[in-house]
């Protein structure tokens, strides 16, 4: 039984169902009652039903450097994650905000560099990352968008308050399980959807084609858009295949592409046919071996100087990179009132920065206190939790930070929500963050929810897919409430 | 289409019938080899070994004691090393169905996955004996025939679905002309004094293992006579596993993709072997021996296969 569930969240934690033990918030008082309908038998049934649903759906991800095959599923859990209107209204009004800021933020970089000059942020933390990309200074992209796609990650602290975490302006990956969560969702626990009025989000291919449309070069009837993956041993692969199934449009590889006379074009069985637009999942460096690193294999030879012809659009823009840097994270409060002239609609957590000599003398003394992670990185990979690391760990991680400060963030560990997860045929508290979509076009729009992802290994942090991560289905609510 | 996502296609058509086309043949070659296993051992032993010719490979040594239905079954069923077993034609199939997927229906990849992971799931549980073996094959070929099910039915008729059709035309036109050289030599020249019932079932076997017996007795009731096995399957227009309408089907496959230059190579090999089949059929019977012109359509089907991929997925 969900409602008899035995544990009381501690102070600082804040519980999504759960105000107290047996007292659900208002907006789950009717999915604990309808969760709490079904005996524990009939719970294991419909569990393993939704899992073998995962299984022959085949929505799986590949996990680097794992030896027992490479083929794994997302664990998708079953109680859902409910947003109601009121409360995510104003996580919509922020992250329009906040992608329109870094927009502008990502065109005065690469132009005037204004916000240097009036010394917002540092020179040297913009200039010196490797994601900065000289290459593309000087070339505005196809009407002023450098990231189409943007993920922004928001955790809960314990007062309940939603605070970003970061963002991913490169090719933020999970829209595929959001919309495949609510399929399974829909088929284990029919009767739950019952009681809401939970916005649809089926429609997010087709905003996001038009999206990628929007960017095209030239005037057409139907510019020719497609997925650019690195392949089937990707780790997002089903996401890639996913979306460009969802749209209607080619899923290629770098060897399908070939740029000729500063136009690209796809090598199909009828000849060569050109192409507006790639939505690319691939990272800069691998883009063009003619511009970025030699040896790769996944872009094509010649794609940068299409693009700086103005050619084809590149879906983000090569260079977005550097705005969802950690560090850049720590400016970005300064950079919308700079930009926008506005306060930020969404709070962050406060960030120590290695780069500045008393932040990295904080860090390297508060090490057992702080989560600490390197700049550029991402998946969870790298990080150090202070609180929970061994003293050697500590230790071990304050050599390799000393080696290169720059490189290196802190911030102080911020209790996520936790929400109750079946796990083991009982409901567990698991910690939960939450990834929105925003995309932009002619206008930024936000899909409603995004991806609840959940740590289901008990008192982890981590909800990264390739760390023991799984996800919820996630409901915002339409304005009249249940 | 893209020239790569068009020769996945292409294999998943040949991978798919071929894992079919392996179930059956396995599945046909043990129900024969049981029921002459206790009249004559020769024999039985004989059907397993045209079994391996037909996959070009060796015959299986050692005869376990659970018999040779579970060793077979084993070998070319579940054998996840071995290409040339059903699980490894499975795998191939899923694993181009899987680069693939967007020019897929949900429905394509769920029942393949679902064919693959149930084989899988076998071949990690093994097998007890000749029943449960019996049961392995069948539930595959179920399976099997669901996933084909679900592209007939759920496949836009666009480029996409002819190179995969195509695919499939030509690995089973190649199907039923080897398995006619290898069985039909021994079956035509028999002496039917005395061995008429085990010829009789034998003939049938030959039918069944290309799924044209019902097929076959709707055209010539009653008897199974060695040439009117060998004309329904190579002749017959309507009879879907005979190689004329594998022939007719690839020549027409082949005139709606697109050739910039006229008629390419790979339509002429498509075309002559058609028109050898619609007026040389008497020629052809009249050969003291089927295996010389067999030989020759295999050879014309490698030539026809080389063709299409050096025109339309060079890479």
């Amino acid at each position: 039984m969900l409602r008899q569930m035995d544990w009381l969240p501690p102070d600082a934690e804040f519980d999504e169902i759960f105000a107290s033990t047996g007292r659900p918030r208002p907006h789950y008082a009717s999915l604990v009652s309808a969760l709490d309908a079904h005996d524990g038998d009939e719970l294991k049934r419909r569990e393993q039903l939704q899992r073998m649903s995962l299984l022959n759906q085949g929505i799986t991800f590949a996990v680097y450097g794992d030896k027992q095959g490479s083929e794994r599923v997302f664990p998708f859990d079953f109680v859902p994650r409910i947003i109601p209107y009121d409360e995510w209204q104003p996580i919509e009004d922020g992250l329009v905000q906040r992608v329109t800021a870094l927009n502008l933020f990502l065109s005065d970089v690469y132009s005037e560099q204004r916000c240097l000059k009036d010394g917002i942020v540092p020179w040297e933390l913009i200039l010196t990352r490797p994601e900065f990309k000289r290459e593309v200074v000087g070339i505005a992209p196809q009407r002023g968008v450098y990231t189409h796609v943007v993920g922004t990650d928001l955790i809960r602290d314990g007062d309940g308050r939603y605070l970003v975490l970061e963002d991913n302006c490169r090719s933020p990956s999970g829209v595929s399980y959001v919309l495949e969560n609510r399929n399974l969702q829909k088929r284990a626990f029919p009767e739950l959807l019952r009681d809401y009025p939970v916005r649809p989000i089926e429609d997010y291919p087709r905003v996001l084609l038009e999206t990628l449309r929007h960017a095209a070069p030239r005037w057409s009837q139907a510019p020719l858009a497609v997925v650019l993956t690195p392949g089937i041993h990707n780790s997002a692969y089903f996401e890639h295949s996913f979306l460009a199934r969802e749209m209607g449009v080619p899923l290629v590889e770098g060897r399908d592409l070939a740029v000729e006379d500063n136009h690209v074009f796809i090598r199909t069985t009828d000849g060569k046919q050109r192409v507006d637009v790639i939505y690319r999942r691939i990272d800069d460096e691998f883009l063009d071996p003619l511009a970025f690193q030699r040896d790769s294999v996944l872009g094509s030879p010649g794609l940068l100087n299409a693009y700086r012809a103005g050619n084809v659009a590149l879906a983000n823009a090569p260079g977005a990179g550097v705005a969802d840097d950690k560090a850049v994270y720590a400016y970005m409060p300064e950079l919308i009132r700079y930009y926008l002239d506005e306060e930020p609609r969404l709070e962050q957590i406060h960030t120590w920065i290695g780069a500045r000599p008393e932040d990295f003398t904080y860090m390297v003394e508060h090490l057992d206190e702080l989560v600490v992670k390197t700049t550029g990185g991402s998946g969870g990979y790298g990080m150090l939790i202070g609180p929970s690391a061994s003293k050697q760990e500590i230790d071990e991680y304050r050599a390799k930070m000393k080696e290169a400060p720059h490189e290196y963030i802190g911030q102080p560990r911020i209790e996520l929500s936790t929400h109750p997860t079946y796990l083991d045929e009982a409901f567990r508290p698991r910690r939960i963050d939450l990834r929105p979509f925003i995309l932009y076009g002619d206008r930024v729009r936000v899909m409603p929810g995004g991806l609840t992802r959940v740590a289901l290994r008990d008192g982890s942090y981590v909800v990264n897919s390739s760390q023991g991560g799984g996800s919820k289905d996630t409901w915002v609510l339409e304005e009249r409430n249940p | 289409m893209l020239s790569r996502v068009a020769g996945s296609l292409y294999w998943l058509g040949r991978y798919v019938e071929r894992a079919e086309n392996v179930t059956r043949l396995l599945q046909v070659t043990s129900q024969v080899a049981v029921e002459f296993g206790g009249l004559d051992d020769k024999l039985a032993i004989s059907e397993w070994e045209d079994f391996a010719r037909l996959l070009a490979t060796d015959p299986l040594e050692a005869a376990r004691p659970d018999g040779p239905v579970v060793a077979h079954t084993e070998e070319f069923l579940l054998n996840a090393d071995n290409p040339l077993s059903v699980h490894g034609s499975l795998a191939r199939a899923r694993d181009n169905a899987r680069a693939v997927r967007e020019a897929l229906t949900h429905e394509v990849f769920l029942n393949l996955n679902a064919a693959y992971r149930g084989l899988d799931e076998r071949r990690r549980t093994g097998i007890a004996d000749a029943v449960a073996a019996g049961d392995a094959v069948a539930d595959t070929h179920r399976a099997i025939l669901t996933a084909l099910g679900s592209m007939e039915n759920t496949l836009n008729r666009d480029q996409g679905w002819t190179f995969l059709k195509l695919g499939e035309a030509i690995e089973r036109t190649q199907r039923t002309l080897s398995v006619l050289s290898a069985k039909l030599p021994s079956l035509r020249g028999a002496n039917e004094d005395g061995g008429l019932p085990l010829l009789f079932a034998r003939r049938r076997g030959l039918l069944r293992s290309v799924a044209s017996l019902e097929n076959f007795r709707r055209v010539h009731s009653g008897g199974l006579d060695a040439n009117a096995v060998a004309r329904f399957l190579l002749f017959q227009p309507d009879a879907p596993r005979s190689v004329r309408c594998g022939a007719t089907r690839m020549s027409n496959y082949l005139q709606q993709l697109p050739s910039p230059r006229g008629m390419g190579a790979a339509a002429r090999i498509a075309g002559r072997l058609l028109a050898t089949l619609s007026y040389e059929d008497d020629h052809i019977m009249s050969a003291p021996d089927l295996a010389g012109f067999c030989d020759d359509a295999i050879d014309a089907l490698a030539k026809l296969h080389e063709a299409i991929g050096r025109q339309y997925f060079p890479n």
